[in-house]
């Protein structure tokens, strides 16, 4: 039996963290949403035999996240009314942090992994490593090939402004 | 631009703060370790059901052979036409072959085929099938050696049917080479196989006497030192001695 009231401190106190994250890495508001409950419920069922949730709950995170990327349904439902999303023009010239962000859309799901554990959650070379399942060295060539395509895409739409 | 690794971070850090309400993520967890558990209890459930009737069903299919006296699902003990014990084998047939097994009765005495040349040599067709289409269903006379006693039958259906004769048409053809000393028991039962084909027609009878120097023939076609495959050889002989 899960213990709630521990688990909904850690929600209280983590929540917003997983949430922006589960953000990065899906490239979206609501699929991000959906993304932290799925790890979150994972968290829950293994509450009691987990010592360190926080890692649990980012790995869980960025296996669902990788996961979700390689399905071609993404979990879409029909509504009755298109939700309102802000275009471009009405949103004024884009700075230079939302440029980053979509350039980030444009990496692949493990190098977002890399950039979200490294550069967001601050987590070392080893931990990324950890919670992705992979040697270091993959982390390290990966990060540094992620970095370029954000310098090169970066640059690319600074000339291009 | 060219961002730095400070840029990048403070990109990530962009907009975040949106707090995430814990008590909706706990009922939605709570719900999908409900749904988990039925899942799980439904699929256990499902297993146990299929064992159970696989079970059941592997033990229907062993009690006819192994234990006939003790009368299987598809078993039935009625007095035949002829006064004889009569039981059923097997899973059903096709209702033709139903029809027309039913309809069988056992001669009084076997009949004695002279076969063309003696029938040892292979010659005359003597080699050719017992039963010229497959068996759906037949209907077994067994008539013991003891003078007065009478005949005894036992339907056989599907597979039962099929392996009896099958193994009559697999039995040598030749007694040529064949060592029969005197010491082996004699075979005391003659057996008639009355079959019919899945669309109900009569195949030709075939009279056998089991064991080293007996013969089986439907008049024709010969084969010796038959015996009745292991898992019919309790039901025969079950029902040669009632």
């Amino acid at each position: 039996m899960a213990d709630d009231a521990a688990f909904r401190a850690f929600v209280e106190a983590n929540g917003a963290t997983l949430l922006h994250a589960a953000r990065l890495l899906t490239g979206d508001h609501h699929r991000g949403e959906d993304l932290v409950q799925t790890a979150l419920t994972r968290l829950y069922f293994k509450w009691d035999r987990v010592d360190a949730p926080l890692p649990y709950a980012r790995k869980a995170l960025v296996t669902a996240a990788i996961d979700s990327s390689r399905r071609k349904w993404r979990g879409e439902r029909p509504v009755e009314e298109l939700p309102d999303i802000r275009g471009e023009d009405e949103a004024g010239p884009a700075d230079d942090r939302d440029q980053l962000r979509r350039l980030l859309a444009d990496l692949s799901p493990k190098e977002r992994a890399v950039i979200v554990l490294r550069y967001y959650a601050d987590l070392s070379e080893q931990d990324t490593a950890a919670t992705l399942g992979m040697p270091v060295g993959t982390v390290k060539s990966m990060c540094s090939r992620a970095l370029a395509r954000l310098r090169v895409g970066a640059t690319a739409a600074g000339g291009a402004r | 631009m060219s961002p730095s690794e400070s840029d990048l971070r403070a990109a990530l850090r962009a907009g975040e703060g949106d707090a995430l309400d814990p008590e909706s993520v706990l009922s939605a967890a709570r719900a999908a370790r409900h749904q988990r558990r039925v899942r799980i209890a439904s699929a256990t459930g499902a297993v146990v059901v299929v064992a159970a009737i696989g079970g059941g069903l592997g033990v229907a299919d062993l009690r006819p052979s192994g234990n006939p006296t003790a009368g299987g699902p598809s078993a039935s003990n009625s007095p035949s036409p002829s006064g004889s014990q009569r039981m059923l084998y097997g899973s059903r047939g096709s209702a033709p072959a139903q029809d027309a097994v039913s309809t069988l009765t056992c001669p009084a005495t076997p009949p004695t085929y002279a076969v063309p040349g003696g029938g040892g040599t292979g010659q005359f067709d003597g080699s050719a099938a017992l039963f010229d289409q497959p068996v759906a269903a037949m209907k077994v006379c067994i008539y013991p050696s003891a003078a007065g006693a009478h005949p005894r039958s036992v339907v056989l259906r599907g597979a039962d049917a099929q392996g009896v004769a099958t193994s009559l048409d697999e039995a040598p053809t030749s007694l040529r080479g064949r060592m029969c000393p005197d010491l082996m028991p004699q075979n005391q039962l003659t057996f008639e196989f009355l079959a019919v084909s899945a669309a109900g027609e009569k195949l030709r009878p075939v009279t056998a006497e089991p064991g080293c120097r007996g013969r089986s023939t439907n008049g024709t076609a010969v084969r010796f030192s038959w015996s009745p495959p292991a898992s019919m050889s309790d039901v025969l002989g079950a029902t040669a001695t009632h």
